[in-house]
C-alpha cells in the first residue's frame, strides 16, 4: 500500500503544485482585468469604455465557464490564434472572474463617501491620482473579504481545467485511476488535498472580515 | 419669482481676487443662487450668513468648482472659471482650468473629510507632493511647520479617528494651507463640532485672517463674524439682501429679513449658553 503511494505522489503532488499556480495566475489576471472593468463601467459619461466593459461583463456572467473555457481551446485555433493549454486555462478563469471581481472593485469603490472625492478634489488633486491615493486604498480594506472568498472559489474551478487536458490535480488523478482502477482511494485522496488547502484558506478569509469590521 | 431684491456686494477694486457677477444656479426648478454678485479683495475676510437653504454654501462650492453655475461669471485671481460661451449659454470650464483655480484657493469642510487612511501628516502632505511637485522631504519639513502653527505637531503620526473634531478640523485648514492657496473658503467648519472644540478652530481662523489671508468663511458664528469679518453679506432665498461692515448690520440691519434672522440666531445663542451653564 505505501509504496503505491509513493507511486502516485509524485504525480498528485506535481498537479497540486499546477493547481494552486493556475490558481494564482488567474487570480492576478483577474484582478488586473477586472479593475480596468470597473473602472470603465465608472465612467458613465465616457460611453466608449462604459458600454463595452458593461456588455463584456454581462456576457461573461450569462454564459458558463466551462463553454468559455472550449471556446478557447477549441475554437480560436480554427482563427489562427493557438495557445498552449495552461496558458488557455489561465486566460479562460481569468476573465471569467474578472468580470464577477469587477463587481466587488465596484461596489469598494462607490462605498467610499463623495466628500472623499470631494476634499482630494479641492486640493486640485486629477481623478486618477484620486483613485489611486485616496479611493482605491480605501475600498481595498473593503473588498478584501470577498476578494478572499473569489480566490477560494477560483482555486476549486481550477479543476475544470482538467477537460483540457491540463495536467493539474483532477486531471493527474484520472490518469492513475484509468491506470489502476483504485478510484475509491485516489479520489478521496484528490478531495482530501483540495479540502486541506481551501479549508485553511477559507477559515483564513473569515478572519480577515472579522477584522476589517473591527478595523472600520 | 417672489423675494427679496438681490445687493450688489461688488467693492469697485480694479483687482479684485475673487469676481462673480450675476450668477445663477438651480437645482432642477429650485433657484439656489440668484443673481449673486459679489468681489473679494487680496487680504479680505468676508463672512457669509443666512439661513440654512439660503445659498451660502452653494455659493461657497461654486468659487472651488464643485458645483458648476448656470449663468453670471466667475473670476478668480485672472481665471474664468464660469462665463458664456459664444452661443450665450455657459461653458462648461476644462479640467485644466478646474484645477487652477483650485491650486488658488483651499477648502474647509464641515465634516473635516480628512483621507482616514493617512497619518495626519501623510493628509497635509499629499497635495504638496504629488499635486504641487515638492520634494517629499520638503513637504514634510513645511507640514510640520504647519502642524506646528495649529498646536498639533505632536499628532504628525497619528490617524484622524484617534483626533477629537477640533483636531481633524484644524488638520483639515492645514491640508488646505499647505498648498499655500490665494485665497480659503470656509463652510461651516465648526458647525458639526461639539461647543466646547469651537474655540480652538476659530482661534486658528483669525490668526490667518490677522496674517492677511483671504478669506470667505460661512459660519453661523456671529461673535467671530463681528471681530473678524472685514465685510459681512447676508443671503437669503439665494440672492444677497445686505452687505457691509459687521458693526453696521449687527446695530442697524437695515433689511427686516437679516434683523429677523440675527434675532433667531443670537436668541438661541443665548439659549444654548444657558443649557451649557444649566
Amino acid at each position: 500500500m505505501i509504496d503505491r503511494w509513493i507511486e502516485w505522489g509524485p504525480p498528485l503532488l506535481r498537479g497540486t503544485a499546477l493547481t494552486i499556480f493556475l490558481t494564482v495566475a488567474s487570480f492576478v489576471f483577474a484582478l488586473v482585468l477586472g479593475l480596468a472593468l470597473a473602472l470603465a463601467r465608472l465612467n458613465r459619461q465616457r460611453w466608449y469604455l462604459y458600454e463595452p466593459a458593461q456588455w463584456f461583463i454581462e456576457f461573461v456572467r450569462g454564459t458558463p465557464l466551462l463553454v468559455q473555457l472550449f471556446y478557447l481551446y477549441f475554437v480560436l485555433p480554427f482563427v489562427g490564434i493557438t495557445m498552449n493549454p495552461i496558458l488557455t486555462g489561465i486566460l479562460g478563469l481569468g476573465i471569467n472572474y474578472s468580470a464577477y471581481m469587477s463587481e466587488v472593485y465596484r461596489a469598494g469603490i462607490e462605498a467610499i463617501d463623495r466628500s472623499q472625492w470631494e476634499a482630494a478634489h479641492a486640493l486640485a488633486m486629477p481623478t486618477p491620482l484620486i483613485l489611486r491615493i485616496v479611493v482605491l486604498p480605501q475600498a481595498f480594506r473593503i473588498i478584501i473579504p470577498p476578494m478572499g472568498n473569489y480566490l477560494v472559489s477560483l482555486f476549486k474551478d481550477t479543476a475544470i481545467v482538467a477537460t483540457i487536458s491540463i495536467r493539474e490535480l483532477l486531471f493527474s488523478a484520472r490518469l492513475i485511476a484509468a491506470e489502476t482502477f483504485q478510484y475509491f482511494s485516489i479520489f478521496t485522496a484528490v478531495l482530501i488535498i483540495y479540502f486541506a488547502i481551501s479549508y485553511p484558506a477559507s477559515r483564513g478569509v473569515a478572519w480577515l472580515e472579522r477584522r476589517m469590521r473591527i478595523g472600520a | 419669482m417672489s423675494g427679496p431684491p438681490a445687493v450688489d456686494a461688488g467693492t469697485g477694486s480694479s483687482t479684485p481676487l475673487i469676481a462673480v457677477r450675476d450668477v445663477w444656479k438651480r437645482f432642477g426648478t429650485l433657484e439656489v443662487l440668484r443673481s449673486v454678485t459679489l468681489d473679494v479683495d487680496p487680504g479680505e475676510v468676508v463672512v457669509v450668513i443666512g439661513p440654512s437653504g439660503s445659498g451660502k454654501t452653494t455659493l461657497l462650492r461654486a468659487l472651488n468648482a464643485l458645483e458648476t453655475v448656470d449663468g453670471g461669471t466667475i473670476t478668480i485671481k485672472g481665471i474664468h472659471l464660469a462665463e458664456p460661451g459664444p452661443d450665450g449659454r455657459p461653458r462648461r470650464p476644462d479640467d485644466r482650468t478646474i484645477r487652477a483655480v483650485r491650486l488658488e484657493v483651499g477648502m474647509v469642510f464641515q465634516r473635516f473629510n480628512l483621507f482616514p487612511h493617512m497619518t495626519v501628516l501623510d493628509n497635509v502632505t499629499a497635495g504638496p507632493i504629488h499635486v504641487r511637485g515638492l520634494a517629499p522631504a520638503e513637504a514634510r519639513a513645511r507640514a510640520i511647520e504647519l502642524l506646528q502653527r495649529i498646536g498639533l505637531a505632536d499628532k504628525a503620526e497619528v490617524h484622524p479617528h484617534q483626533l477629537s473634531g477640533g483636531q481633524q478640523q484644524r488638520v483639515a485648514i492645514a491640508r488646505a494651507l499647505a498648498m499655500q492657496p490665494e485665497a480659503m473658503l470656509f463652510d461651516e467648519v465648526t458647525s458639526a463640532l461639539d461647543p466646547e472644540l469651537v474655540g480652538e478652530v476659530l482661534k486658528v481662523m483669525r490668526r490667518l485672517a490677522q496674517d492677511g489671508m483671504t478669506m470667505i468663511v460661512v459660519t453661523h458664528e456671529m461673535q467671530f463674524a463681528r471681530e473678524v469679518a472685514d465685510r459681512v453679506i447676508v443671503m437669503d432665498q439665494g440672492r444677497i439682501i445686505e452687505v457691509g461692515a459687521p458693526r453696521a448690520i449687527f446695530r442697524a440691519p437695515t433689511h427686516p429679513r437679516t434683523a429677523e434672522f440675527l434675532q433667531r440666531v443670537l436668541v438661541e445663542g443665548r439659549e444654548s449658553e444657558e443649557e451649557t451653564r444649566a
